[in-house]
């Protein structure tokens, strides 16, 4: 079920929140959570939910077995177990045609489907069995555990919830004093999000899938269209996630509980480091915590540094999709971070303007790879974008060219979601009625079967 | 105003509106499938055909249909009611894949007992190779309004284009805005035949006069008509959709196969895949009895004549008003119209 359904924002979601707060206990209250997660994720496709229900069960069991006995080898059965899963699901098919490449050994890998979310909360439960044996986490009622993993605004696609920062929430009565601000300010987040996925995302979305079909069905890509290809993708990609994010997090206030925020402007970033410190927050604080930092983080010596920044960021971009431009683009992001470390020890500065516009091409390039998976034509589209051809730019991008800049604007210089519906939203009508106009119609626009996917579902 | 009162009242303002707007919607009800709305003529007013058609299909004065695309769209049924004594409706849409195809004219069945003739015309999108068809375009396609359950109607009418096209509907009546298609679903979409420019024309199906030129030579070639076929080639579509239309009809329903005339220009760019198409159909027509297979799709006076034409797809009208003739004559006589049809068996 998508968040910008109308069966998710008319059916679903308020027959969870009435059930939510009329009940009488927090016990009842987070088993009637559970369950329409269940249902929630069960909704796109009910085989799916076998493997999340034992992933749960599993991942308890054995904390559960590691806090009697004390032993480190349980927790590594259990990260094991987590890699086998995602491996299963999300890399079979990947490692079978590297197979077949090299060797000529033909596996089939046709009958496997990939369960959504399955690498986020596959990556929450590591966290925690991780901090476990870190001594940074405790034991959990099997409950408050099924809710961690299952709870529905951030099961899909985030953001990577760490145990810490939620569970102790659940046992807390919703009913609290600043209760009515956190669903008013919920709701404007959520709504916030719903209006940049259906009026921004999506239509940007539009205009690169048809750019990108006519540029294949015999259209000549000129230098201006992709580039302006890139940008659309660019924008599409940050408006689509982090429009995902604000309608979880929001959703997550109704409730009652306050989700991590996954992305800060990552589009103002002036560094690489910076971007990655806005850009999907959660999932970089994960790679850090649980793979860069032990592995030698940036304390210890040059080329442990080296490493640790190309592995992390290789994985980083392998976790995103089982294919070799994801993997490029993890590494090409590695080796920019390192550059970027070479150049903060050279001690020279360069301009404000400068770094942002190198950033900012890079992270654009980045992107083209992360949305043509066919590298050749990456690399094709890399091409015309820096080999200057005169060719017109194509006429439907003709229309959209003021959107694209205006979203641009946006996106650079405007406040996120999270800052206008937490520090900039007030109680009054200024704000009460263009975010209830802004509700209705986006609910109205995705009636009639026009909801679209979010793009980190692939993910 | 405390946090309280804000978000009961804005839930409340949005859900009073959306209510409103919501009751508009059912009660216009745009693509006239609902029950329960206000009793006045309806017209199709949406020009995307997806929209319009499946109030049509369900119609019960008619008892004849056509499916395909736009290249078979220009059979006015006004023209094939006398040759053909039935009430034709034509259900083709422009670009249609085969299964939006297989969808209307399910919707069609279902609806009509006593049916008499069912014309699908063959173009491109009943010779698709590929093992996975592709069943939608980028053109939004309603699945809501092609089954018998109105409740799902409902469901999904509270949208923006559900508000749009009923206040197009409102506009028709109000004498300001046109039916987009006649009540049997036919509409001239190439428009006024007195501007027809056969330099233009030209340009549309060759691209410039060279290609003309070397198209011709080509022609000329005894060794190059166009005339073979790959053997290896499958055609999915017509196990996954024709196969299940044909099965769902009586024996006494005469089903027309019309392979529809292209300009000769773009047939001949995929014979290979045409002629065995046509092959495949002749095998899967002798499945099912009173099947007949109509064939303008090759090398003939209509055809290569490029004053017949727009582009390589559409015809010009005077072609259109023939073919109802040309058809019924060449499956009632079972035999080729010199020049102009073939039957194939």
């Amino acid at each position: 079920m998508l968040f910008n359904s109308q069966i998710f924002i008319l059916v679903f979601f308020p027959i969870t929140i009435f059930t939510y707060y009329l009940l009488p206990s927090q016990i009842l209250r987070i088993r009637c959570l559970i369950i329409s997660s269940f249902v929630f994720y069960a909704y796109w496709d009910i085989r799916f939910l076998p493997l999340l229900i034992l992933s749960i069960c599993s991942n308890w069991t054995i904390s559960i077995v590691f806090c009697a006995l004390k032993k480190n080898w349980i927790i590594y059965i259990g990260i094991a177990l987590n890699l086998l899963s995602i491996g299963v699901f999300k890399y079979y098919g990947f490692f079978t045609d590297i197979l077949l490449e090299f060797t000529q050994i033909k596996i089939s890998h046709s009958e496997i489907i990939l369960p959504l979310g399955i690498s986020f909360f596959t990556f929450q439960q590591i966290s925690y069995l991780v901090d476990l044996k870190r001594n940074q986490a405790g034991k959990y009622k099997f409950e408050e555990f099924a809710l961690f993993i299952t709870f529905f605004p951030q099961l899909i696609a985030g953001p990577i919830v760490r145990h810490n920062e939620i569970i102790n929430q659940f046992s807390k009565n919703p009913f609290s004093q600043d209760m009515h601000e956190k669903i008013s300010r919920g709701i404007i987040l959520f709504t916030l999000g719903l209006g940049k996925k259906v009026f921004l995302a999506d239509e940007f979305g539009i205009i690169n899938d048809e750019g990108f079909q006519s540029m294949f069905h015999g259209g000549e890509l000129s230098t201006a269209s992709a580039w302006y290809f890139a940008l659309s993708y660019t924008l599409q990609l940050y408006f689509d996630f982090s429009a995902y994010s604000d309608m979880a997090i929001g959703l997550g206030a109704i409730f009652g509980f306050q989700l991590p925020m996954n992305f800060n402007s990552p589009y103002k970033s002036s560094n690489l480091q910076e971007f990655w410190r806005r850009w999907h927050l959660t999932l970089s604080r994960f790679f850090r915590d649980y793979l860069y930092i032990p592995l030698g983080g940036s304390k210890n010596g040059y080329i442990k540094y080296v490493i640790a920044a190309l592995i992390t960021m290789t994985l980083c971009g392998l976790w995103h999709g089982a294919g070799w431009s994801f993997v490029l683009w993890g590494f090409l992001h590695g080796c920019g971070l390192i550059i970027y470390h070479l150049w903060q020890k050279t001690g020279f500065k360069l301009p404000t303007l400068v770094a942002w516009l190198i950033t900012f091409i890079f992270v654009v390039c980045g992107w083209v790879l992360f949305k043509v998976e066919d590298l050749n034509i990456a690399f094709d589209i890399l091409n015309k974008m820096f080999v200057i051809n005169t060719l017109p730019i194509l006429r439907l991008y003709d229309q959209n060219l003021m959107i694209l800049i205006i979203a641009l604007i946006i996106s650079i210089f405007g406040p996120t979601n999270y800052q206008l519906a937490y520090e900039k939203a007030k109680n009054n009508n200024l704000t009460l009625y263009p975010i209830s106009f802004l509700l209705f119609v986006s609910i109205l626009w995705v009636g009639g079967e026009r909801e679209i996917e979010f793009i980190y579902f692939q993910f | 105003m405390s946090w309280k009162k804000y978000w009961i009242k804005l839930i409340c303002t949005t859900l009073i509106v959306g209510l409103c707007v919501y009751s508009l919607i059912i009660i216009v009800d745009p693509y006239d499938t609902l029950k329960f709305s206000y009793p006045a003529k309806r017209e199709p007013i949406v020009s995307n055909q997806r929209f319009s058609y499946p109030s049509i299909a369900q119609k019960d004065f008619h008892d004849s249909a056509i499916i395909g695309n736009s290249t078979i769209r220009l059979l006015n049924p006004e023209n094939l009611n006398p040759v053909f004594d039935a009430k034709f409706v034509n259900l083709a849409m422009n670009s249609t894949t085969a299964y939006e195809q297989y969808k209307i004219l399910k919707l069609f069945i279902s609806s009509h007992e006593n049916i008499k003739f069912l014309m699908v015309g063959v173009d491109l999108a009943w010779c698709d190779t590929n093992v996975e068809p592709k069943k939608l375009t980028f053109r939004p396609f309603p699945t809501w309004l092609y089954d018998k359950n109105e409740f799902n109607d409902y469901l999904n009418m509270f949208s923006a284009r559900g508000l749009e096209n009923s206040v197009r509907l409102i506009e028709y009546w109000l004498g300001k805005r046109e039916a987009k298609y006649n009540g049997d679903g036919y509409h001239n979409f190439v428009g006024d035949d007195s501007r027809y420019d056969l330099q233009k024309a030209v340009t549309n199906i060759y691209g410039s006069i060279e290609n003309k030129i070397s198209f011709e030579e080509k022609l000329s070639n005894k060794n190059n008509k166009g005339s073979s076929s790959n053997e290896s080639l499958q055609f999915p579509v017509h196990k996954l959709y024709l196969s299940k239309i044909f099965d769902s009809l009586n024996d006494d329903v005469i089903k027309l196969i019309v392979f529809v005339p292209y300009h000769y220009r773009h047939t001949y760019r995929q014979h290979e895949n045409f002629n065995e198409c046509k092959n495949k159909l002749i095998k899967f027509s002798h499945k099912y009895k009173n099947t007949h297979l109509v064939d303008f799709m090759f090398d003939s006076e209509i055809t290569n004549n490029d004053s017949n034409y727009w582009d390589v797809l559409h015809y010009r009208i005077h072609i259109a008003e023939k073919m109802p003739d040309l058809i019924y004559k060449t499956f009632t006589n079972m035999e080729d119209i010199e020049n102009a049809t073939r039957y194939l068996d």
